[in-house]
């Protein structure tokens, strides 16, 4: 016996015959048991879970990992949204492909730079997940079997293209099923099987809408009807329809006139026995009677297409396809990839669009969807679950995809504190217009006075936020610990800096100017709060916690000498005449040490009870701060706070030496 | 053809899991398949799963396609069992089964890997054996497995010169398979013969064996196996394996009688293993609805088992034996005056082996000698091949010289080329300029020579390709036999196709499955009187049952004109031992027949050729 048998155990080679399980000897069916999980018995949701890109366009490596339903891909301009989309599309190949048309150009090769020769090989693998027992039969040829579990068993297919010297097209292979030294072609119905509907951003909606041979419209019927257990029968009354039009169309006075006439004249034209001999209403032949129909918009003054706008055609269209993707059945895995929506929509219905998309058709029963967005407003209403960030370094080259929504989720309590943060996290991206998916860096503060006041500081510290694409988001309050899976590596691996306060416990004396912050030697004592944020984001691969001393009106104070004195005049600017808690008085009786000072703002501007608010303050001593004497230098002289300093410098520097701060761990 | 037969009627009908159906030569078995494909396609209109129509042979796929009249395509698969077990069980599940298996490839029998001298990774493919000198020297690709014991399979072989398969000897058999278990291992390299064993263990497998039938079986619900005694031992093991899956529904068709791959491992009393499978019903079909009743008669005689051979009704056949005086010359003549007579008839002639038709043909060369130098072997073995008509072969020993002259091993794979920036076409033309340009050498001088002029093109057709043509040497080293003229191994190329003076001649083996209307059947003048047919077509010894399948399985091809061309002395013999037998033909010489059909044009034309000879 060969030694491959050994350590497990042995397969008989003697020439007996296996009885199935299944097999009672009686010829009924018994239960099936391993390794059929209960997963595989019900309904499964076949999906494209993983795209892996080499070489194509600007993209020389990329994976991308996808789930059910609905997908949103945020991401700046230029990082390859396009692509992947294109890549997806050149990976079934123009046998799926539904929607524009697909070319595969030499330029399609990625470059390392544009004066470099393009890579030889591209390829591109698709890996789909959740088939069902079918599916697994139906897509036999492309199926890597997981013989443990069957139920986690994936599809997938293999687009590589060479493009060989001196060769007017491309060599493309199309290949499936496990590792395999001469892997076979992927058989071109199962190529058929995986439809991809591209709508673009640019897309001409009309033009699939109208009636003729791309009407979208029609196809969806023709699909449907086909699909019809009385297929024919509907075939036949929709013809009998048509058929009964057109006889009683052609008896008309008007028509018979016409038609009468039209002969005479052709015949007197041409001489021809080629005329006329009838006018109808529409065809007989089914598809083409399908082509011939058309969406109306009934509420609309009006109804025809090309009386509306670019922005309704498209929602119009989406709904057609939407309607057509539904229907699929079980030797179907329909992808539909919609590249910013929002181009043609104005912010409302990108909301309404965005909320359909994520709600209306929920994950098991919408076809898979992918969509990219440099929307705010898209992202916004989109559960974070559903979103991956796309993002790319200055060279174009390394590119990665993230899922927000893969992170943390592990077991079901687990998926209850997830859910709740996932809400919170929706609220928050809601609240700050979801630009944490946008930007390259962030600063995450507490409330609006450091969301105004921070960029100013940037600004008087030669940083310049908005040029280096970071965002400052106020989260209107502390729940920082949402942001931790979020910001970390397997999310979107920004580096951000968390601006908070120190925020110890506060001694209330008689008075408000008698408050004491408690003390942990000669220094403040920081919160129980702040102290578990620190421990919560300790060694955290690209968030550093930058804390106040006590607020960041006391630290503003504390900064410098002249601090305070700024201070008092923006805060004398919320008010008409002299405020009370505190002014330039005060501030002298305070005593000349700075914490007296600091204290003295302190308690003035956060402590007392007075009209002012501490944002009014800020905008105030923001405006002051942004005024510049003629020469361009600041006019007011004001010390920076030291954390607000150290956190601004964090991102920057972070930002400024490469936009993948971290590399994910291996998978 | 009129409806059909009320046996094909009941075939058809019947509700069995699965159908075996014994069908005698020209039952209409062909059609019964076709119709019984046709209904299975019409009841499955979801086309989620398919139908496999599995055949021994390519040719018999081919049939299949051809009577059900259209294009078979995804999700059925039409193919050889060995294709299926390879695509569906093999390539899917070895290493998942088997996760220490690099991923399988199939090496096919006709690139001749059993002449490749090195694997990738210093793999060894060939294994000395013991005993110095005289060790036996196995070609590990050659390796077939006809039947198992206790150990397992058992591996055996044929000698260089053909001949019966053998075991190889008991203390060769435990290193020989560690030697295959390393290829399997490391490589990953399945001749057919392995990846019939693996399939069928794969599907057995105790862990996952279930798990993988279900899953075939919800791919391919109906299963068609056609020539089913031709089935090798563990082809057959494996489809029985899979066709114990009770979801699975099958028709199975066959004849032990028509059984002729024995001499290649097939096994034809595992026919009757698949009878023992639950659900079966056996379905006979003993009408023959293309042998007429002459050759009906003459078929029942060579007929292995018991039962007669219903003839078809109307059919007005003729059988004759023709006596050669000279084979070559006077089938060659019989060739040319068919060839003139038949339009619009099917004229084959038919040999028991591939010898006597490239005797025929004039392309009989003897096994090439070994000159020392494998690159340079390989490409004289491309240039006889091509010679003889078989292009695949020829071109598949041209790669194999290249392969080794610039990578050092055979079997280089397209993944290989591309990491080298070779394209694979590219690749295959310099294959094809090395061929032709060998071919086109003189062959009048000594082999040596001719190996040498052969290692230049090698040589200069590598360096124009790449600098340097690799670290070997192409250059042939002069061996025993370096003497010996060329022409004795690389006869002068007649035609590409193999036929005679136009009427195509193929092996028994190659008409399987066909109708003729004249089948001319030459029997060589066997060089000892114990293998002349009066003695082997009648032997009960088991090693000769074989012999006699084939001559029921050639002269049951016709449909009008059966014609046996023998020699005069194998007639006699014949005439003494088989005198029943004989009387069911007419006889007289070919030269006699000529006259009697051809008139004078025919003679006119022998005495020119009779005088140009």
């Amino acid at each position: 016996m060969v030694n491959s048998m050994e350590g497990r155990p042995k397969t008989s080679d003697k020439l007996t015959i296996p009885v199935s399980r299944q097999d009672d000897g009686t010829g009924r069916y018994l239960s099936r048991s391993y390794p059929y999980s209960a997963r595989s018995a019900k309904g499964s949701n076949m999906h494209l879970s993983k795209v892996e890109i080499e070489n194509f366009r600007s993209l020389r490596h990329l994976d991308v990992n996808l789930q059910p339903g609905l997908n949103v891909i945020a991401g700046r301009n230029n990082v390859g949204k396009t692509n992947l989309f294109q890549a997806i599309r050149h990976a079934i190949g123009r046998t799926g492909a539904r929607g524009d048309s697909l070319w595969l150009d030499r330029d399609d090769f990625y470059r390392e730079s544009p004066s470099a020769e393009p890579a030889t090989e591209m390829s591109v693998k698709l890996t789909f997940s959740n088939l069902s027992e079918q599916q697994r039969a139906y897509f036999f040829e492309i199926v890597n079997f997981d013989l443990s579990d069957l139920a986690k068993s994936t599809a997938n297919i293999t687009f590589t293209a060479t493009w060989p010297n001196g060769k007017k097209h491309p060599s493309v292979k199309r290949t499936g099923g496990p590792e395999s030294v001469e892997p076979p072609e992927v058989p071109a119905p199962l190529l058929e099987s995986l439809p991809i509907t591209f709508l673009p951003a640019l897309r001409d909606a009309e033009a699939f809408l109208v009636p003729g041979p791309r009407s979208r419209l029609a196809q969806v019927l023709e699909d449907i009807a086909s699909r019809d257990v009385h297929a024919s029968q509907t075939q036949d009354e929709i013809k009998t329809m048509f058929r009964e039009a057109n006889v009683k169309l052609e008896g008309h006075r008007l028509v018979k006139k016409i038609t009468g006439s039209l002969q005479s004249t052709t015949k007197g034209i041409a001489g021809s026995d080629y005329s006329p001999s009838s006018i109808t209403a529409a065809e007989s032949d089914f598809r083409k009677i399908l082509r011939g129909l058309q969406v109306q918009m009934d509420a609309a003054p009006i109804t025809s297409l090309d009386a509306n706008g670019l922005g309704y055609n498209n929602l119009i269209y989406i709904a057609v396809v939407l309607e057509h993707l539904k229907s699929s059945g079980v030797d179907e895995c329909p992808l539909l990839l919609l590249e910013e929506p929002e181009a043609h929509l104005h912010p409302q219905l990108t909301v309404l669009l965005a909320d359909f998309l994520s709600t209306q058709t929920p994950g098991n029963t919408t076809p898979q969807t992918i969509v990219t967005t440099h929307s705010p407003v898209l992202a916004a209403k989109i559960p974070p679950s559903r979103m991956h960030v796309l993002f790319t370094d200055s060279r174009g080259g390394s590119a990665r995809c993230n899922s927000v929504g893969v992170i943390g989720v592990v077991d079901e309590g687990e998926k209850k504190r997830q859910n709740k943060q996932e809400m919170q996290l929706q609220r928050i991206m809601d609240v700050t217009r979801a630009t944490l998916y946008f930007a390259k860096g962030i600063l995450l503060v507490e409330g609006i006075s450091e969301a105004l006041l921070v960029p100013v500081f940037a600004k008087r510290m030669g940083q310049d936020l908005a040029k280096l694409q970071i965002s400052v988001i106020p989260i209107c309050g502390v729940a920082f610990g949402t942001f931790k899976e979020v910001l970390g590596p397997e999310g979107l691996a920004i580096p951000a800096a968390i601006v908070t306060d120190g925020d110890p416990q506060i001694t209330r004396g008689e008075n408000w100017n008698e408050d004491q912050p408690e003390t942990d030697g000669d220094r403040f004592k920081p919160s129980a709060r702040t102290v578990k944020l620190k421990e919560l984001f300790q060694n955290h691969a690209t968030v550093q916690i930058f804390h106040s001393d006590l607020t960041l009106e006391y630290d503003l104070a504390a900064a410098g000498d002249k601090n305070a004195m700024v201070m008092t005049h923006a805060w004398a600017d919320c008010f008409a005449g002299l405020p009370q808690t505190f002014n330039a008085d005060l501030l002298q009786n305070a005593g000349p040490s700075l914490a007296a000072r600091a204290l003295c703002a302190w308690r003035g501007i956060c402590r007392a009870n007075n009209a002012g608010s501490k944002a009014e303050f800020a905008h105030h001593l923001a405006a002051r701060l942004e005024e510049t004497n003629e020469n361009g230098t600041p006019k007011e002289d004001f010390v920076i706070p030291t954390y607000i300093k150290n956190a601004i410098g964090y991102v920057a520097e972070k930002v400024k030496s490469t936009v993948l701060p971290v590399e994910a761990p291996p998978a | 053809m009129s409806g059909p037969t009320a046996e094909q009627l009941g075939a058809m009908d019947s509700s069995a899991r699965l159908r075996v159906v014994q069908a005698v030569p020209g039952s209409g078995k062909t059609w019964l398949v076709a119709q019984i494909i046709k209904r299975e396609i019409a009841i499955r209109k979801d086309k989620i799963c398919g139908i496999a129509a599995l055949s021994f042979t390519r040719v018999g796929g081919e049939e299949i396609r051809k009577a059900v009249g259209y294009e078979l395509s995804h999700p059925h698969f039409v193919s050889t069992l060995d294709a299926f077990l390879f695509r569906y069980v093999l390539r899917p599940f070895l290493q998942k089964v088997h996760p220490e298996f690099a991923p399988p490839r199939l090496i096919p029998a006709e690139w001749s890997p059993g002449e490749w001298s090195k694997g990738p990774d210093r793999c060894a493919l060939k294994y000395q054996g013991v005993g110095g000198k005289d060790a036996p020297g196995y070609s590990l690709l050659d390796i077939l497995f006809t039947t198992e014991d206790l150990e397992g399979p058992v591996p055996s072989t044929r000698s260089r010169y053909g001949g019966n398969l053998e075991p190889v000897g008991e203390q060769h058999r435990k290193p020989l398979m560690s030697a295959k278990e390393n290829i399997w291992r490391r490589l990953g390299w399945f001749t057919h013969a392995d990846a019939a064993v693996w399939a069928s263990r794969i599907l057995a497998d105790e862990i996952y064996g279930q798990a993988i039938r279900r899953e075939i079986a919800q791919r391919f619900p109906f299963i068609v196996v056609d020539e089913l005694q031709d089935t090798g031992w563990f082809l057959g093991k494996a489809m029985l394996c899979l066709l114990a899956e009770q979801s699975l529904r099958g028709l199975l068709v066959g004849d032990p009688d028509q059984a002729i791959f024995e001499f290649n491992g097939a096994k034809p009393e595992i026919f009757s293993k698949f009878t023992d499978l639950s659900g079966v019903k056996v379905l006979p079909l003993t009408d023959s609805r293309r042998c007429p009743a002459v050759t009906a008669r003459i078929a029942e005689r060579l007929k292995q088992s018991e039962g007669r051979i219903m003839p078809a009704d109307n059919a007005q056949g003729s059988a004759s034996m023709l006596v050669y005086a000279d084979m070559v010359r006077d089938v060659r003549q019989l060739a040319d005056h068919l060839a003139t007579v038949s339009q619009g008839r099917v004229v084959k002639v038919v040999a028991r082996a591939n010898r006597t038709l490239q005797e025929l043909i004039g392309h009989a060369g003897e096994a090439p000698p070994k000159l020392g130098c494998p690159p340079l072997n390989h490409l004289q073995r491309a240039v006889l091949k091509f010679r003889q008509g078989f292009q695949t072969k020829a071109l598949a020993s041209a790669r194999a010289a290249i392969d080794l002259a610039l990578f050092q091993h055979e079997g280089i794979t397209e993944e290989q080329l591309l990491q080298q920036t070779i394209k694979p076409d590219t690749w295959k033309a310099l294959a094809v300029r090395c061929l032709l340009r060998s071919n086109e050498l003189p062959t009048y001088g000594s082999i040596y020579e001719w190996q040498t002029g052969a290692g230049d093109i090698l040589e200069n057709e590598l360096r124009t390709f790449r600098s340097s043509p690799g670290a070997n040497s192409i250059q042939p080293k002069k061996l025993g036999e370096w003497r010996q003229g060329a022409s004795k191994y690389l006869p002068v190329k007649q035609s590409c196709q193999p036929g005679i003076k136009g009427v195509p001649a193929h092996t028994v083996h190659g008409v399987k499955g066909e109708t003729h209307d004249t089948t001319v059947l030459i029997i060589p003048d066997p060089k000892r009187i114990d293998r002349c047919p009066s003695a082997v077509w009648w032997s009960t010894s088991s090693t000769d049952q074989e012999e006699k399948r084939l001559a029921y399985v050639a002269v049951s091809r016709t449909r009008d004109e059966l014609i046996v061309c023998i020699s005069e002395g194998c007639l006699k013999r014949l005439q003494t031992e088989r005198a029943d037998f004989v009387r069911l033909f007419g006889q007289q010489s070919v030269r006699d027949y000529l006259v009697e059909k051809g008139g004078a044009n025919t003679v006119a034309l022998l005495s020119t050729v009779n005088d140009l000879e």
